[in-house]
């Protein structure tokens, strides 16, 4: 009977295993999957020098590519959306399977009340998205009991069973799967995800004002599960000979009151009782760059748009690198397979010297002007858009005046292939911030400089234009 | 009446996945245990099974089982008639208290109060809000039963206290039934039970059908069911229907409740006799009768038998005149309807169904003792005329209120076929649940004529596996389960 009982067995076990392998009862791979096809495939043929851990507000908030080309080093971000930190450790030992990071970052908005028995709805989708993404079978075996409950293994194992009323509900997207190919995506993707574009309007402004905030540090607290994976992520770092930093990922100054109670109780947790720095974004807030546009447009939970991610992204780079344990980090600005890796990758050329190549379209080096030298102008093509941009050293201006000045550049161009000579204004980038450089830079299309005849930089305020030696 | 029952999702139902785990376990250990310790394990097993659901009741359990065990020995052993009774009083007194307590007491209150108000009497009781515990009216009942049947001599009573409460929490049977006897259950604890291909085969593929019918069927016409009959706190959306679609809902709740039902029953008699017990079954194609009467030896046999044998019988039954009669089967329907809930609801069901048996006590009395040949056609006329009058009469087993089951009533007919397709169930998953129906009717028809287990099992080994496969692949990818399903517990849990 016990050899009858294993055959039904085995043939309704690799049936399950073909409809799984097959994915006809999987949805459209979303940027869960991605990140960690990402995280497999960056692995395979690069180190993760930095590994930052977090939820949603970290895969929104922070930009790893600009991090990566500001640092010198390979930064991946393994975030995952309604991540508690409970699944930030189960992902990391996964991760540390393929990877030895020098130092990995924790968003703190992780630490929260939330069990993994809580999660429901989408956060229990994502939740099941995240563990069938990951591909390690041990670290999934050991991961099973901690993230669901026994009622939910097979959901958690096999997506067929998980989507199996796709049979009556979605043929549609069975059909899709059966004829959908394999597309081969040799893109570099380091796990951001880009939800947010425009920032926060007027009618959550006034909401904000008429109905107050909509969180209060006061009801931040932790539970006792996340407080327990704290410290098996702090054994599991500290194991690895892997340092720990810690940060906060912000939201709209009106959006939460009372923080300095969470801050408080995260300082005494990571501070005080692990040692390990905490670079809150949040109690430290920088009123005069995170406006309303680099938030998203809600007033219930909140990300970072685009604009706001490139400030939290240099913060967190700028407090790493003045980190005490910076010097655990290489630096691979001098390496010329890492500059192979991000040349013309996002915020590469803010952050790295424009070489003429099939991304820089136009470069002049050294133009002295009256009072400073503009170290490079040039035209750098873009995903979607050209840019350009001057960079000026940071030891050559002031640096409370670098906000008024302007780079004022008149060249001759082609402008949808007609021959013009033209002046190109270039305002101060607030939101690029390298190590060495203010940069200047407007976004431009089918713009061809062939040569650059004058250069100035110009103080708006004082209109008072230095005029260079072309 | 459904939303007064509160069930923690959380508890070992048969068709979860934490079953599938403790039943193999508990199988494997039972046959390899000697005989004289297995007892102990079914009782371990039994407790564990009831206490994953909530733990603190199995106190419950226990002092009933102490109370009838002491009492059934007492009852053996006293001088008299009247130390006897006594004994049978505190049996009878601390079970249907423990069971009034946790299931009739806000009812009672409520209705005293409802009452009074009536004559402008203001009334105004304290309600326990108690959690109904899981198979409380089950094992009462099968308690009770051992304490009356000592009381009148039928049973001697049993002297090991272990056994005794295995037989009370046994827990294939725990908490929907069927409804054991003593003089059934008690003796096979101590049968020396030997692993039997055949008998372990037939258990499982009675487990295997019933999680069929209960997983692929019943839990997807429960869908459309609850979606028409949803009254919660907030709304009721049972008045956003009308005409066809209560008719479709009401006709499906009435193949919900018999698969669901005796989809617990397969699965609980197929787990007993892989363990090798033999429960007596609950439901014969009960679709399928050709009376009223021919129904109720067909439903949940071993609730009306137990209502039989202790209400009906000792109240007089049919031989003390024909209004004695009428009346004994009133009673003994009213006690059953309550015996499902607390609610009038459940009442009016008990009463309709003890007036239908009425009418057939008096077409009975015209008719000859000659036993016409049936016909097919004859059959089916039958059978649907049953199903109207039964499936008419869970309106009142299904609403949530008195006001709901005549909402139904006025509104109910066969006109509006248009949202067939708007009651939670999608076309596909409509026609699908339609089609199982129809062949669930025929299967139960046959059946009546053919064992169709054993047709099953005459066939080759290549068919057999075949089916067996394709019955698990079916529940696998047909059934309704997952985080779309919201509800899929066992009606009668909830009794």
């Amino acid at each position: 009977m016990l050899i009858k009982i294993v055959v039904i067995i085995i043939v309704v076990l690799g049936t399950i295993y073909y409809l799984d392998a097959s994915k006809l009862f999987s949805f459209d791979a979303d940027h869960v999957e991605k990140r960690w096809n990402g995280i497999y495939k960056f692995t395979g043929e690069n180190e993760i020098d930095l590994l930052i851990l977090g939820n949603s507000k970290t895969y929104c908030g922070i930009n790893p590519k600009t991090m990566s080309s500001r640092l010198g080093l390979n930064t991946f971000v393994l975030a995952t959306p309604n991540g508690s930190l409970t699944q930030c450790y189960y992902n990391l030992r996964e991760a540390l399977t393929i990877c030895k990071p020098k130092m990995v970052a924790v968003e703190v908005t992780t630490l929260n009340s939330s069990t993994m028995a809580d999660k429901e709805g989408s956060g229990k989708s994502f939740l099941y998205k995240d563990f069938d993404a990951r591909r390690n079978i041990y670290e999934k075996v050991i991961t099973t009991p901690q993230w669901f409950d026994i009622e939910e293994y097979a959901f958690a194992w096999s997506t067929s069973i998980r989507n199996h009323n796709f049979l009556f509900t979605n043929t549609e997207q069975i059909k899709k799967n059966k004829e959908k190919e394999e597309i081969i995506n040799n893109k570099l993707y380091l796990g951001r995800y880009v939800r947010f574009t425009s920032g926060i309007e007027d009618s959550i402004l006034n909401k904000y004002k008429s109905d107050g905030p909509s969180v209060s540090g006061d009801s931040l607290t932790i539970s006792d599960e996340q407080l327990n994976s704290l410290q098996l992520l702090i054994d599991l770092l500290e194991d690895n000979n892997i340092q720990p930093v810690f940060f906060t990922i912000p939201v709209y100054k009106e959006h939460i009151k009372n923080y300095n109670t969470r801050y408080e109780i995260l300082l005494n947790l990571i501070e005080q009782e692990y040692g390990y720095e905490l670079f809150d974004f949040q109690q430290f807030y920088q009123e005069d760059m995170l406006t309303a546009n680099c938030f998203e447009n809600t007033y219930g939970n909140q990300h970072m748009t685009y604009l706001g991610s490139l400030i939290v992204t240099y913060s967190l780079s700028d407090s790493i690198q003045n980190s005490n344990n910076s010097n655990e980090l290489p630096n691979r600005k001098d390496d010329q397979l890492w500059h192979n890796i991000f040349y013309g990758e996002e915020s590469y050329f803010y952050n790295n010297p424009m070489i003429l190549g099939n991304k820089v379209l136009f470069v002049q080096n050294e133009i002295i002007t009256e009072n400073c030298t503009i170290k490079e102008v040039g035209i750098v093509q873009e995903e979607k858009v050209q840019i350009i941009m001057a960079k000026i050293a940071k030891s050559s201006i002031l640096e409370n005046e670098k906000e008024d000045l302007e780079v004022q550049i008149i060249v001759d161009a082609q402008i949808k292939g007609k021959p013009k000579r033209i002046q190109v204004n270039l305002p101060f980038n607030k939101y690029h911030k390298p190590g060495e450089n203010y940069i200047y830079s407007i976004p431009a299309k089918d713009v061809e400089f062939i040569k650059i005849l004058q250069a100035k930089v110009v103080n708006t305020k004082l209109s008072a234009p230095t005029i260079s030696k072309p | 009446m459904f939303s007064i029952i509160i069930l923690n999702p959380e508890y070992m139902l048969f068709n979860s996945f934490h079953f599938l785990v403790f039943l193999p376990i508990v199988v494997g250990l039972y046959y390899a245990l000697p005989q004289k310790f297995r007892w102990f394990l079914l009782l371990i097993a039994s407790y564990y099974f009831y206490m994953s659901w909530k733990a603190e009741y199995i106190i419950l359990i226990v002092a009933s089982t102490l109370v009838d065990f002491c009492a059934g020995l007492a009852i053996e052993n006293a001088d008299s008639k009247k130390r006897k009774k006594l004994w049978l009083f505190l049996s009878l007194f601390v079970n249907l208290g423990l069971l009034f307590t946790f299931k009739y007491w806000d009812f009672f209150n409520e209705s005293i109060r409802d009452t009074l108000n009536l004559f402008s009497i203001q009334f105004d009781p304290s309600t326990l809000k108690l959690l109904l515990p899981v198979g409380i009216s089950f094992y009462t009942f099968q308690t009770l039963s051992y304490t009356i049947d000592i009381y009148y001599g039928k049973i001697k009573p049993i002297k090991h206290i272990g056994i005794f409460a295995t037989y009370v929490s046994f827990f294939p049977q725990l908490v929907a039934g069927p409804i054991e006897r003593a003089k059934h259950l008690i003796p096979q604890f101590y049968n020396k039970v030997t692993f039997e291909y055949e008998r372990v085969k037939n258990g499982l593929l009675l487990m295997l059908w019933g999680f069929f019918v209960k997983i692929v069927i019943a839990d997807r016409l429960a869908i459309l069911v609850n979606t028409v009959y949803k009254h919660d706190d907030a709304n009721n959306y049972l008045l956003d229907y009308t005409g066809a679609s209560l008719f479709i809902a009401s006709f499906f709740f009435m193949f919900q409740l018999y698969l669901d039902f005796s989809a617990y029953s397969n699965i609980a008699i197929g787990a007993a006799r892989v363990l090798g017990f033999d429960l007596q079954s609950n439901f014969r194609r009960p679709y399928w009768a050709t009376s009223i009467s021919d129904f109720w030896h067909r439903w949940h046999i071993s609730l009306s038998t137990w209502f039989r044998d202790y209400v009906y019988i000792p109240l007089g039954g049919n031989k003390r005149g024909v209004k004695r009669h009428l009346i004994n089967l009133l009673i003994t329907f009213l006690l059953s309807g309550l015996w499902h809930g607390a609610s009038w609801n459940f009442a009016l069901w008990g009463l309709l169904n003890g007036l239908f048996l009425i009418v057939q006590v008096f077409i009975d009395r015209k008719k000859t003792s000659k036993k016409p040949k049936t016909y097919f056609i004859k059959r089916l006329f039958q059978s649907l005329v049953i199903m109207l009058l039964w499936g008419g009469s869970l309106i009142f087993f299904r609403a949530q209120t008195f006001d709901d089951a005549m909402y139904v009533f006025q509104n109910i007919s066969l006109t509006g076929w248009n949202n067939l397709y708007e009651l939670g169930l999608t076309v596909s998953e409509f026609k699908f649940v339609f089609y199982c129906l129809v062949g669930i009717y025929i299967l139960d028809y046959i059946q009546e004529k053919q064992d169709l287990y054993k047709f099953l099992a005459d066939r080759n080994i290549v068919i057999r596996f075949a089916v067996y496969i394709a019955a698990i692949l079916m529940i696998i990818y047909l059934g309704a389960y997952g985080e779309d399903v919201s509800d899929n517990q066992f009606l009668y849990f909830q009794f």
